[in-house]
């Protein structure tokens, strides 16, 4: 067996065993590892309407065979498990350097199952694996419970801060203090087994199938990324915030909860602002050539981040043109262990509700939540993590705060997980990736702002709707392959399907091509439409807010334009092989060896 | 007056913002040739409201109001 270790640990928090696993090898090539390998790994293991905050719900940290090999970028992991925000499949990818140690200490991944009673962590340290009591580090953030648990530099801490251990629905898994399995509320579902933290210590080598061609392919692949403009230039230098005054140009960057398409002051929440006067160094993940991460620091903290996303959910989503708030707020996120997207855009629903007059009767505590509070949009940062006050509310997301006051229809969200930070009426491609993902909200399921926006790997016409479910069903794929092999997505700014099967090829030993790596997405796509089926999360779900579907944009290069979406869903459905009504057929789930 | 506006790099010994004089028959590449950027290193044009590659975008006349955006290849996500 190559590329994986070969072991996966079980973890009963119920009774405290720990037992590990032989991995199925052909289980682990037809789902690759990671995301697929691990949704694969749920539904069977779980029925999918469990309620995602008992102990009957599991929790898996898994691999990819890419992971801690000499791969560039590999060393990302995937947390899979149902999520208490959307009760859909939940599928969290971080990077850093956790993942790839875990394989270091000789496992692809780890089983978390039941509940403990009382909080724990657990150790790894190759063969010794123990549960041990975590009442000195509950309560703690995640920075302090780092600190109090690290070892030395052959250890990696993963923990949840107190957003996962008070059940905040938008709670993220945290490693290496600041990088973030942010969305879906993975860490709730930590929390909620009363599971604080996974430590892991470890110097196994992860076996090749042939070394040499896994060292050159990894140098081609290096050359690749640094020679690219974008993986070599563009995103090392500026960081993912580089993206803030292009989308605004395009008039897609959602601004006040998704009225408008332009932010004024951009300029001042930038890329290139952040350069200028934030920027301290800039981090790599494990085995990263490209160093996107930014390391940053105002006059009151100093951390990883923030990134685009984050930079426009407290910024031009609820109108803050401060920068350093923004820095706050990422801080106080990642110190709380809780996702920047869905955080900012649950303030912004709020800032929203409080405009139309329907949250008269709350306190604020003299921290009004108004479009372009910055001190506001910080302090309720932090009360959402401590879920304290109002911020307890706010603490269940966007979709649960505005159904309480009787709009739903100002949680910009899809499936109940908040939407990132591009508007899709200007972005048609974009927009059906939202509304098709399987985890709902999400940029990263098909990024079609690449092509739409970027012009990568070629230019589409944003707006129009001509083969965009194709493009759109071919980016989810790919990605469901990349997230499933232990890769980061930025990889594919410069590689492509043909260049992961090769390292693929190396490592394990197949003979796929790029067209092998695409089905093995297909599948991967489609056993988490089924656990979403199963969940009863129904095709009715894939859509947009109405406002996106119904609302002209009121202004910018966007202005005049709605979603299109019932022009683009019948054709996508119909490539993946779903009937008219988006249930998968079965022929299409057999050709996939999912039937 | 036309208003250029530059980002990432683009803006070195240049600055975010340049104003350029109109004239008739001015476009894209006129511009792009003024303020000495190789269009081989934009990625995207954005004129008045419109986005696209550079070398679909280098012939297009610009008017006597115009915003023009240039972009060197950037991502994130």
């Amino acid at each position: 067996m190559y590329g994986y270790m070969g072991k996966v640990l079980r973890v009963n928090l119920t009774d405290g065993s720990i037992k590990a696993e032989d991995l199925d090898f052909e289980l682990a090539k037809k789902f690759v590892g990671g995301r697929g390998l691990a949704t694969k790994m749920l539904y069977d293991e779980i029925d999918p309407k469990v309620d995602p905050l008992s102990p009957d719900n599991k929790i898996i940290f898994m691999n990819g065979p890419m992971s801690g090999t000499p791969t560039p970028t590999g060393g990302r992991y995937m947390v899979i498990t149902k999520s208490p925000l959307s009760g859909t499949i939940a599928s969290s990818n971080s990077g850093g350097t956790w993942g790839a140690r875990l394989k270091y200490a000789g496992y692809d991944g780890i089983i978390v199952e039941g509940k403990s009673e009382k909080p724990v962590y657990l150790e790894i340290n190759e063969d010794q694996v123990e549960l041990k009591d975590a009442s000195h580090i509950w309560g703690k953030l995640v920075g302090d419970t780092t600190d109090a648990l690290q070892k030395d530099k052959n250890t990696n801490v993963l923990t949840i801060g107190p957003g996962g251990e008070k059940l905040n629905r938008m709670a993220a898994v945290m490693n290496e203090r600041d990088r973030a399995a942010g969305r879906s509320g993975v860490g709730a579902v930590m929390g909620s087994k009363m599971l604080k933290a996974i430590v892991v210590t470890g110097k196994k080598k992860v076996d090749l199938f042939n070394e040499k061609q896994a060292r050159d392919n990894n140098k081609e692949a290096t050359n690749k990324l640094k020679d690219n403009p974008v993986t070599g230039q563009g995103l090392p230098t500026y960081g993912t915030a580089v993206l803030v005054n292009i989308i605004n140009a395009n008039g897609v960057f959602p601004t006040h909860n998704f009225q408008k398409g332009v932010f004024e002051a951009a300029e001042a929440i930038s890329g290139e602002t952040l350069a200028e006067k934030y920027l301290v160094r800039k981090e790599a993940c494990h085995r990263c050539p490209i160093a996107c991460g930014r390391y940053t620091k105002t006059k009151n903290v100093e951390g990883g981040g923030p990134e685009y996303e984050t930079v426009w959910a407290f910024g031009a989503d609820c109108g803050v043109d401060d920068f350093e708030a923004i820095i706050e707020a990422n801080h106080w996120c990642n110190q709380y262990g809780i996702d920047t997207i869905s955080v900012g855009a649950t303030l912004a629903a709020a800032m929203e509700l409080k405009q139309e007059g329907l949250l008269d009767d709350v306190d604020f505590e003299g921290h009004d939540l108004d479009f372009g509070n910055a001190e506001a949009m910080v302090y309720w940062t932090k009360k959402i993590g401590a879920r304290e006050g109002f911020g307890d509310k706010m603490a269940e997301g966007s979709l649960r705060l505005c159904k309480e006051y009787g709009r739903e229809d100002l949680s910009m969200s899809v499936k109940g997980l908040e939407l990132p930070a591009y508007d899709p009426r200007g972005v048609q491609g974009h927009g059906l990736t939202y509304a098709t993902s399987n985890r709902g909200g999400c940029h990263v399921r098909g990024y079609m702002i690449s092509p739409e926006i970027l012009g990568l790997p070629e230019k589409l016409e944003r707006l129009d709707l001509k083969n965009k479910p194709l493009w759109v069903k071919i980016f989810q794929d790919l990605t469901a392959f990349i997230d499933s092999a232990g890769v980061c997505l930025f990889t594919s700014f410069a590689l492509g399907a043909d260049d992961y099967a090769k390292i693929y090829n190396s490592i394990v030993g197949t003979d796929w091509t790029g067209e092998d790596a695409l089905k093995a997405g297909e599948r991967i796509y489609n056993i988490e439409r089924q656990f979403n089926l199963k969940a009863g999360i129904t095709p009715d779900q894939d859509t947009l807010p109405d406002r996106l579907l119904n609302v002209e944009m009121p202004d910018g290069p966007s202005k005049g334009h709605v979603h299109k979406l019932d022009k683009l869903l019948p054709e996508y459905y119909s490539l993946r092989g779903w009937d008219e009504k988006g249930i998968p057929t079965k022929e299409r789930l057999s050709e996939l060896g999912l039937a | 007056m036309i208003t250029v506006k530059l980002y990432a790099y683009l803006r070195d010994n240049r600055g975010k913002e340049v104003s350029i004089d109109y004239r008739e028959g001015l476009t894209i590449q006129d511009i792009a040739n003024d303020l000495k950027i190789d269009l081989a290193d934009v990625s995207i044009v954005i004129c008045d409201g419109k986005d696209d590659l550079p070398n679909r975008m280098k012939d297009v006349e610009v008017s006597e109001d115009s915003v023009v955006h240039f972009f060197p290849p950037v991502a994130g996500g």
